[in-house]
């Protein structure tokens, strides 16, 4: 999944528009933490989606098959809340004010990852690092997500080998064995980041590393027009969400 | 007789914790390298030979000064090495080195990115860098994947993106350790092929193989490697007859056995 978003971030229509997305999904983001939840977070959620998937198109497939790992998590949250224990029967009963809130707190949260997905599926790495660059972050934070970035997908293929290896030779017959082999797994998968990272420290010495990464900003098609459309569908949003919202 | 570009004097060096591993396992070296001496010249197309384990790949650490000999000197146009801040900058601009696991130097977003690191380093404007990114991408043919991230190119363009990295800088010597290791027999040639135009260009090229034919049909110059030392040096056809070129001899690791 972390290589289907990544790989779709760097080949969707709209790749190059780091800022414009940016600015589109951090006004949904506060829509969607900020308007009142029943009647902000559909609008959230179905402008977010129609951006990834008619305007950027991003698979449909990916991008909804990705909000169902989130929503089981917040499935699980909602009902917890649901429930009230109550201690004069000993037992568990239905509480609605807690299903209010559960109700609630799921759309914002709902919302609130759609929003956090789109922007994921469409802006490259590169091209957010770049925005949190002309955001004066400080360099070291921005060399720092560089290489977790880069070490991310080293490890991945690492650990994919580990296993395969471990399951080339029935290192997963038994649950039993593929438990103790697994945590094996994440043990190897420890020291080779260490060693990677001694290897990465001496690569970057030899190609000059001092104490910065610098590298070229991506190229971007950002224009003003882009810009202006995309705050105009957050601000819509929030008042139709602000106008429904008076009227319930 | 012209200095070299490049001349590594009877070099020594041990890595840390090597001695206590040679006392675990008799017969084991404990020097990675034992009194190695090489020299490159301008326009050499050189192959250091060896089996694993000869100590090619620190000597090649040695020539850009990131390894720094216990004993022996690097020159550099006949001058010794700095390895002081603004020395080993100098120095890893003319001399390039290349790794044999490309994920070893590979970093940033994007292979436009990672290429761009070295000219930012040397303190070149935006423009400029773009530039040399663009020449150095084309000259290794991988320009329309500029954009893509490293993890999504095969190992064989990782290879090459590391080598777009190291001709960024634009460097008088390009090193290469083991270039060929894990490609198939196009990827090497395309590889190869790159090299030749490069070195037609006029840069200096030295790679580490252990692929006999290899260093044979590419190099001008082969320098035997064994047990930290080179125990042999020059051209191809010279070293025809040497024991250690005999592939059933060399395959059998019995280079060993040269004085």
């Amino acid at each position: 999944m972390l290589h289907a978003i990544d790989a779709c971030a760097h080949t969707n229509r709209w790749r190059t528009q780091g800022g414009p997305m940016a600015l589109f999904c951090a006004g949904l983001m506060g829509c969607a933490l900020l308007a009142p939840p029943l009647a902000a977070a559909p609008f959230v959620a179905a402008a977010a989606s129609a951006a990834a998937v008619l305007g950027a198109r991003v698979p449909a497939a990916l991008f909804f098959r990705t909000l169902l790992v989130p929503a089981g998590f917040l499935a699980t949250g909602a009902l917890a809340l649901c429930v009230t224990l109550d201690l004069e029967h000993a037992r568990l009963g239905f509480s609605g004010a807690g299903a209010a809130t559960a109700l609630a707190t799921t759309l914002r949260a709902a919302a609130g990852v759609t929003v956090t997905l789109c922007f994921a599926c469409i802006v490259p790495t590169a091209q957010w690092i770049a925005l949190l660059r002309r955001a004066r972050v400080p360099a070291v934070v921005l060399d720092l997500l560089l290489l977790v970035y880069r070490t991310l997908f080293v490890l991945d293929a690492e650990f994919l080998a580990i296993r395969r290896a471990q399951d080339n030779r029935l290192g997963f017959r038994t649950a039993r064995v593929a438990g103790r082999n697994a945590a094996r797994a994440v043990a190897v998968l420890f020291l080779r980041s260490l060693q990677r990272a001694a290897r990465l420290e001496r690569g970057l010495a030899a190609r000059g590393y001092v104490d910065r990464l610098p590298v070229l900003t991506p190229p971007s098609t950002a224009t003003r027009h882009t810009y202006a459309v995309a705050a105009l569908v957050p601000a819509l949003v929030a008042v139709a969400a602000v106008v429904l919202g008076a009227g319930q | 007789m012209t200095v070299p570009l490049l001349e590594a004097c009877d070099l020594h060096y041990a890595y840390p914790g090597a001695a206590a591993a040679a006392r675990l396992c008799p017969g084991q070296r404990c020097d990675a390298l034992a009194g190695s001496t090489l020299a490159i010249h301008r326009g050499a197309r050189l192959a250091l030979l060896g089996n694993n384990g000869s100590g090619k790949s620190t000597l090649l650490l040695h020539l850009n000064g990131t390894l720094r000999p216990d004993r022996g000197e690097v020159r550099c146009d006949g001058a010794p090495l700095g390895y002081g801040r603004r020395a080993l900058a100098a120095l890893r601009q003319r001399v390039a080195l290349v790794f044999q696991d490309p994920d070893d130097q590979l970093f940033a977003g994007t292979l436009a990115q990672d290429v761009s690191f070295g000219p930012l380093n040397l303190g070149l404007d935006e423009a400029a860098t773009r530039v040399r990114v663009a020449a150095s991408l084309t000259a290794i043919g991988l320009a329309d994947r500029a954009d893509l991230p490293l993890h999504m190119l095969s190992h064989g363009q990782r290879k090459r993106a590391a080598i777009a990295g190291a001709l960024a800088l634009q460097p008088d010597l390009l090193v290469l350790d083991e270039p060929t290791a894990g490609l198939d027999p196009a990827g090497v040639a395309l590889l190869l092929d790159h090299l030749d135009a490069l070195h037609a260009g006029g840069m200096t090229v030295v790679l580490s193989t252990h692929d006999i034919a290899l260093a044979r049909d590419w190099a001008d110059e082969v320098a035997l490697m064994h047990d930290g030392r080179i125990v042999a040096g020059g051209s191809p056809e010279s070293l025809r007859d040497h024991p250690c070129l005999r592939p059933a001899v060399f395959r059998r690791s019995r280079i060993s056995e040269v004085p």
